[in-house]
């Protein structure tokens, strides 16, 4: 059965169609970021609206109808949306992923790098938008939570918007590309994880602000873990090297080779079927 | 040679055209990709180490602004410029850095501090780096040594910031008297858009010590800045190298 | 105990009083954060008297004056670091909504950063002017370091105008006049617009070859090298060429531009307090409790008059918290009123106190305030403690001002004055 994100065909190449040569969705990627884009901006505009109206006193009711409500609906939405696209992804894998032609392993690689652009774009609003908004917010008002109205839609909004599509990039990439199913790649597991980390470190922080680290400064160690965990982003350096490879294998039909960097003699990545063979 | 074992009756492409056309949207799909992730990466770690002298102009100093924000900031275009000149030879990741950062740092500004929070412009305009990229980009390209670009174009990165945001700060920096304390037009500014959450004493500047030489710390500052953005440069190459290597880490299990 | 020999009618209005209070009245008191600082903090930290605010509405542009006292309990918590060290006079609003121009602590610039004196009193004054149209919460505040901010009490004002008729023009010390507003930033951006320029030249230049399939399987394939032609190099000569002279060029222009600039000051200064002469009453407390079902505290206390007039107890105030004994003293008419404790102070006994007499004194401090602005989480909180000052005046009007602190410990049971 043929679905968006899963075609299995195993065909006989004499006899395929010449047609256009299916890679990159670019319309798959803008919708994507148009998706994105409006979740984001639309927390954008609440947050113009209602946070200094309502967002300055943690004890009033307003505070827990504006802002602690949103706050638990998001939880909400992120556990369907992390569920729903997590078990479509996981339950709707092709089960065989032996024999996969070319021209579709290819397609499905543009599938991928599109669901990665989609994290990173993500990434851009969580790690770039609404973090420094954060220090608008936090320089110039008196902290009286951790769940002040920019950490509601920092931490626990874009925050989980990316973890949902960078754990999402890597279930495709593992159940439907034959080098992402036999073996974890650390640099993509580096790049997943990490980000992922800063939410345990959002925990440490606020747990520091309460306690503590009374001062508002941005510059201060306790915030240089998200410094640390950020770095781990560069993990789609390596990455980037291991799609370059893949990319040479499935256009040329021959597997990448490293006379030139004084590499190894073959493409680890390909060990899986030197075993199977 | 060593061919794909697996059973490939053909390769994806078949004509040079088409594999020049993938290889293209390729390209330009992962620019606009790393475009979003250095805005993303680059400025989470700038506002995080440098974010407070970047923000406000009252914090923009002649000790602690000058030297901290170009050692710091060399590191990431360091690793990152490791990766795409060993494998790419592409001299352009300090350049795309600086240049992500400056744009993410504006619209921060605009539609946040400024749009949300309602600072003046005026107030919280961010540094540039891209000037230090482009030195340290075409250092590398002319060099064509990874090493001598550290030395030379990482003490260029320390000086060259310098040197392209004193015209950005130095018109705040004329004095005005408020009721008898002598003030920077940027000390005015932080007196006068009120921050509740960053009083006066919890600025990181130059407050004077009994051991500055000489009447100006700024030279001192940049030379510092020259020196140590080399140092960095140096240890961050190897970051990138560590990360180049792991192209062929590959586990059955984590 | 001291009983009361109140009447059943006044009885019944106090709790009639009680009653409306908890019930109708909204009972808060707007807050900006201060209600999730421990309360134990609140009461015996900081406390802010003679607030006023020179109007509750101005224009953009209009100056708004927010004058005061603040007592720096001498009693300061030990382990909440100490404006010994550093503190700074602020102001809580929402933001630059006002600018703040001028400021000043026992006629200290308050431009300064300032270490304090426990025990002290200070008196403050801040400037303000009206920038963005909206009502506000304007509250004077101390930012002390590494401890917080502590809030004093706040007051509504509205702007009103048009924000973009806002202005903040300023001559420098080299008679340039200049608005502050927007200065500089046409320099800044410019600037910044030419840097740009420069990168997506250089950025431009390497985008528009094949970027990287094509080049990564030539360094592999150990051709590298031959990816960097001649023309690249003269690029990247031309493009670190025009990197270094635009930004010597700038550095000259700048300076021949801006001849004069002082580096950015710090202000950092010890300030007395004010010399005011000791308090002629002393007090000690005996118990202190807090009744929770009546959201009272109940001071026992011995109160001794040292002075040669006699005085009665005018007002207990703590955490921004008034409770006036009305007999006594009334509050300014446009001072806010939900920081005024609608049932007062009830004090027995409720007469001068001679001089040099010493007697035992009982008072009921009643608000539903206590409750709802959280200043009584005892449970929840590590130290029980209460502080504040009491308000002693002499016939003629004269004020003595006794700092108080003590443990306080809640109870569950027992009987308010007013209700026997």
């Amino acid at each position: 059965m043929a679905t968006l994100l899963n075609t299995t065909k195993v065909s006989d190449a004499t006899a395929r169609a010449r047609t256009e040569v299916q890679w990159i969705n670019p319309s798959f990627i803008a919708i994507g970021c148009g998706i994105i884009a409006v979740l984001m901006v639309a927390a954008r505009l609440y947050q113009q609206q209602y946070a200094w109206s309502m967002g300055l006193d943690s004890t009033s009711p307003e505070f827990q109808k504006y802002w602690m409500n949103l706050l638990f609906s998001q939880f909400a939405v992120e556990a369907v949306a992390a569920t729903g696209i997590w078990g479509y992804v996981w339950f709707s894998r092709p089960r065989d992923l032996s024999r996969v032609e070319a021209t579709e392993e290819l397609r499905r690689l543009g599938v991928f790098i599109g669901l990665i652009f989609l994290y990173v774009f993500a990434v851009f609003w969580a790690a770039s938008f609404f973090a420094e908004e954060d220090a608008s917010w936090h320089q110039t008002v008196v902290r009286d939570t951790s769940f002040t109205p920019s950490h509601i839609i920092l931490f626990y909004w874009a925050f989980p918007v990316y973890i949902i599509l960078g754990i999402t990039s890597y279930l495709y990439g593992m159940t439907r590309l034959p080098r992402f199913g036999a073996r974890h790649s650390l640099p993509w597991v580096i790049a997943v994880a990490g980000p992922f980390m800063l939410l345990p470190v959002v925990a440490f922080n606020e747990w520091a602000h309460s306690f503590w680290i009374l001062e508002e400064r941005f510059a201060a160690p306790v915030h240089w873990w998200f410094v640390i965990f950020a770095w781990a982003g560069l993990g789609l350096g390596g990455l980037l090297m291991q799609v370059c490879d893949y990319i040479y294998e499935l256009t040329t039909g021959r597997a990448q080779t490293y006379e030139g960097t004084d590499g190894p003699a073959y493409d680890p990545a390909l060990d899986f079927e030197r075993e199977a063979s | 040679m060593a061919a794909s074992l697996r059973a490939r009756t053909a390769p994806a492409t078949v004509t040079p055209e088409e594999r020049n056309r993938v290889y293209r949207r390729f390209d330009l799909v992962v620019a606009i990709l790393l475009f979003f992730l250095f805005m993303g990466l680059y400025h989470v770690v700038t506002m995080l180490t440098v974010g407070d002298w970047d923000f406000w102009d009252d914090w923009k100093d002649s000790r602690w602004w000058l030297s901290f924000t170009p050692v710091a900031e060399i590191a990431m275009p360091s690793a990152i410029l490791f990766i795409f000149w060993s494998r790419f030879r592409l001299p352009f990741a300090a350049t795309f850095l600086t240049f992500s950062l400056v744009a993410a740092e504006w619209l921060n500004r605009v539609l946040n501090m400024h749009g949300w929070a309602y600072f003046p412009l005026n107030f919280i305009w961010p540094a540039t780096l891209i000037p230090c990229g482009l030195a340290l980009d075409t250092t590398l390209l002319l060099s064509d040594s990874i090493l001598i670009a550290g030395i030379v174009g990482g003490f260029l990165w320390g000086v060259v910031f310098y040197l392209a945001n004193w015209p950005l700060i130095a018109p705040f920096l004329a004095p005005v008297n408020l009721h008898g304390a002598l003030m920077s037009l940027a000390d005015l500014q932080g007196f006068h858009y009120i921050r509740t959450g960053t009083p006066e004493y919890i600025r990181i500047i130059n407050r004077g010590t009994l051991r500055t030489f000489g009447q100006d710390p700024v030279y001192l500052s940049v030379a510092f800045a020259g020196f140590m953005s080399i140092v960095v440069y140096m240890v961050f190459v190897g970051v990138g190298w560590l990360f180049v290597k792991s192209q062929f880490s590959w586990f059955k299990k984590i | 105990m001291i009983r009361s020999r109140t009447t059943c009618r006044t009885a019944a209005r106090r709790a009639l009083l009680i009653l409306v209070c908890a019930t109708l009245l909204p009972a808060i008191a707007y807050a900006h954060g201060e209600r999730a600082q421990e309360p134990s903090l609140r009461l015996s930290t900081i406390q802010w008297y003679d607030t006023t605010w020179s109007s509750q509405q101005v224009s953009v542009n209009q100056e708004l004056v927010v004058t005061g006292r603040f007592h720096i309990m001498g009693s300061w918590p030990l382990e909440i670091p100490s404006p010994t060290t550093l503190t700074f006079l602020n102001v809580g609003v929402p933001g630059p909504v006002f600018t703040r121009a001028e400021s000043e602590v026992n006629g200290v610039n308050g431009v300064s950063s300032m270490a304090l004196q426990l025990g002290g009193d200070y008196a403050y004054r801040i400037v303000l002017r009206g920038r963005l149209p909206g009502r506000y919460h304007v509250h004077p505040m101390l930012d002390v370091l590494d401890a917080g901010a502590i809030l004093g009490p706040g007051q509504w004002v509205t702007v009103v105008g048009d924000p973009a008729s806002f202005d903040d023009w300023i001559t420098t010390l080299t008679g340039r006049r200049l608005n502050l507003v927007s200065y500089g930033l046409r320099t800044v951006i410019g600037w910044h617009l030419v840097w740009v320029a420069l990168a997506l030249v250089w950025l431009g230049y390497w985008i528009r070859k094949p970027l990287l399939m094509p080049r990564y399987a030539a360094v592999q394939a150990g051709e590298g090298d031959r990816l960097i032609t001649r023309g690249d190099r003269m690029m990247a000569a031309v493009m670190l060429a025009a990197t270094l002279v635009t930004a010597i060029v700038a550095f000259a222009v700048t300076n021949v531009a801006n001849p004069v600039t002082i580096p950015l000051q710090s202000h950092q200064t010890k300030v007395p307090a004010l010399d005011e002469p000791p308090a002629s009453v002393t007090i000690e407390p005996e118990t202190v409790t807090y009744l929770v079902p009546g959201r009272t505290v109940q001071f026992h206390l011995r109160v001794t008059n040292h002075g040669a007039q006699p005085v009665r107890l005018g007002e207990f105030t703590t955490a921004n918290l008034r409770f006036l004994n009305a007999s006594v003293s009334r509050a300014d008419p446009d001072y806010p009123p939900d920081l005024l404790a609608p049932a007062g102070l009830l004090v027995q006994p409720n007469r001068p106190i001679a001089a040099s007499e010493s007697i035992e004194m009982y008072l009921e401090a009643t608000s539903p305030v206590w409750e709802t602005d959280r200043l009584t989480a005892l449970m929840s909180d590590p130290t029980s403690r209460i502080g504040g000052l009491f308000m002693f005046f002499d016939p003629a009007g004269k004020r003595s001002i006794v700092e108080f602190s003590s443990s306080i410990v809640p109870t569950f049971t027992g009987h308010l004055v007013g209700e026997l």
